[in-house]
This record gives C-alpha cells, sequence and structure tokens, in this order.
C-alpha cells in the first residue's frame, strides 16, 4: 500500500530530501511544520519504510467523515487527538508505546496548517511535551514547497541534526527545549518566500486533502 | 493478445476518468479565463476525446509534456471500448 503511494506522491510532486543522515537510531521524535494535508504523505514518501512514522494529532475524531478523514483511516499509522476527549497523559501514553515498540512519532507541531514557506506558526504543547516526557531525541524537519501544490512543484524535505531531550525536566526545560524545537525547524526554512509561476497545472491539488477550515482560512489570507 | 488489450484497456480507462477529472478541475482553477471561456471549455466536457487535447496544447494551459500526453488516454480509452463493442478484436 505504502509502496504504491510513495509512487504516485513521487509521481505527482518532484519530492526531494535531505539531511536524512541526520536520522538517530529510533525510537525518536520527527517534528515538522505544516502547509498541506498532503504533508504526511510527501514525508513518506521520500523516507525508509523502517522505521515506521507515526503521526500525531489528526483532530477529526471520526474517522468515517469527509474525503480527507477517509483517507487517513485507510493509511492508519496515526494518534487521533481531540482537546475536549482526550487528555495529554492519555496522549502521552499513546506516545510511549510507539517509542516503546522502537517506531518514530511524527507531529505538526504547530496543530494547523500554515500559509507561508518561511514562517512557522506559534506551536501546540506537544511537541515539547512528547519528547520530554519520553527523552527521546528530537529531529527538527522542514516540507518547503507544499503551500501551494501543482503537478511535478519541486518539494524539498529537509532534516536537521537530532536535539537531545533526556535532561528536560520541569515546565522552564519544556519551554526552552519548545524554542530550541522551533528554532531548529526555522532555520531549514527559506529565508524569503520563494516566487511562485504564472501557471500552475493541476493546481487544485493544493486543496485536495486539507480540511474545509484550512480552505476557507485560506480565502480569508491577504 | 485480447487479454493484453482488455488490460490496457481498464489501465486507460482508469486513466482516463482521472484525466477528465483533472480537466474540468484545471478549468475551473484558470482566473485568467474569462467567464465565457470558462463556461466553453467547461461544456467541451462532453466532446472530452477532442476538448481535453485541444486543451492540453492549444488552451494556454501550459501542462507539462507528461500531462499533454496523457491527455489522449481518455481518446484511446475510448476508441478502445467502442472497437470492443463492435468486435474489431474478434
Amino acid at each position: 500500500m505504502w509502496g504504491a503511494v510513495r509512487v504516485l506522491v513521487r509521481s505527482l510532486f518532484d519530492v526531494r530530501v535531505s539531511g536524512l543522515e541526520h536520522w538517530p537510531r529510533p525510537p525518536f521524535q520527527l517534528v515538522a511544520n505544516h502547509h498541506n494535508g498532503f504533508d504526511p504523505m510527501l514525508v513518506l514518501a521520500v523516507v525508509p519504510l523502517e522505521p515506521r512514522i507515526t503521526w500525531f494529532g489528526p483532530k477529526e475524531a471520526d474517522f468515517s467523515r469527509g474525503f480527507k478523514n477517509r483517507v487517513m483511516a485507510v493509511f492508519g499509522g496515526m494518534i487521533p487527538y481531540h482537546p475536549e476527549r482526550i487528555t495529554l497523559p492519555s496522549a502521552v501514553r499513546a506516545v510511549r508505546r510507539v517509542f516503546a515498540a522502537g517506531g518514530v512519532l511524527g507531529i505538526f507541531a504547530e496543530g494547523r496548517i500554515g500559509f507561508r514557506e518561511s514562517e512557522l506558526l506559534p506551536f501546540e504543547e506537544g511537541a515539547a511535551a512528547f519528547a520530554a516526557a519520553s527523552g527521546v531525541p528530537v529531529v527538527p524537519c522542514a516540507i518547503v514547497g507544499s503551500t501551494r501544490l501543482w503537478f511535478r512543484r519541486r518539494i524539498e524535505i529537509r532534516f536537521g541534526p537530532p536535539l537531545r531531550t533526556d535532561a528536560v525536566r520541569g515546565r522552564e526545560a519544556r519551554r526552552e527545549l519548545d524554542a530550541r524545537i522551533r528554532e531548529a525547524v526555522a532555520a531549514l526554512l527559506p529565508p524569503t518566500e520563494p516566487p511562485l509561476p504564472r501557471r500552475q497545472p493541476l493546481a487544485w491539488l493544493t486543496d485536495l486533502l486539507n480540511g474545509a477550515d484550512d480552505v476557507a482560512r485560506r480565502r480569508d489570507q491577504p | 493478445m485480447l487479454p493484453v488489450i482488455w488490460t490496457a484497456f481498464a489501465v486507460l480507462a482508469v486513466g482516463g476518468f482521472i484525466m477528465i477529472a483533472a480537466y474540468w478541475l484545471d478549468v475551473q482553477d484558470r482566473a485568467d479565463l474569462s467567464v465565457r471561456a470558462r463556461i466553453g471549455w467547461s461544456a467541451g466536457v462532453l466532446l472530452f476525446p477532442l476538448t481535453i487535447p485541444a486543451y492540453a496544447f492549444v488552451g494556454g494551459a501550459e501542462w507539462p509534456a507528461f500531462l499533454r500526453v496523457a491527455s489522449v488516454v481518455p481518446a484511446i480509452a475510448l476508441a478502445l471500448f467502442f472497437a470492443f463493442v463492435f468486435g474489431v478484436f474478434g
């Protein structure tokens, strides 16, 4: 199944990867920026099939509704999170099970998609909390080029050197870790917004896997 | 030979449906088209074996080579369909 997805994604887009040599031995946590519903597939299209990445944080609790949710349900490998129904401690327990199995946890630290390639939205508390609670290294990841998608758009998946988290204790240390992670992801982003070509073939791919709220937010962008 | 042609037809038919959807969505996404042109290209989907290649090659779509080649897939799939209907392959 994943093989087919990799072929499809790499046919639709020109996906490049750099920094894979920074990956430590699993378990570890991958912290990425988020621009598009395609992002998990874009990452999975260029990384090794093992260790398997489990993605944290799809907010939709009901995976039987909507195209995006159905796609996510088919591919699995996710820890759904609903702030009103699932507490942070129970999410941490689920995350620990991933690490105990020698897996990789992927998390989009911003918690929602952003619309600028060179900027990050404020981080949610999950990324630093999970890493601190488990003591696994954090690998920063930047997905560059997925704010707007079109056929054969060049997309770069960049990984940075891992950050140690085994000595992080207490709220202040977590906040400092959060800042370090943010800084590491930001360092992988382009300094300015890349220019967009006039014509973007099959540009409807941009919102194919985005939720209705994300599409509405994009429409309201200045 | 027939199983090979059937397989090719099945693959091209799926590809053809995808191309029709891709064409339609691309036309709706063209901010540079006038309303009249968009209505025209949209209505043209009824003649998709002709309009999709026309759109790809002279419709200002600026599609890359792969998509331009793929634009003839629906026409080939339809031709194979009628070839089966009229017993061209025995």
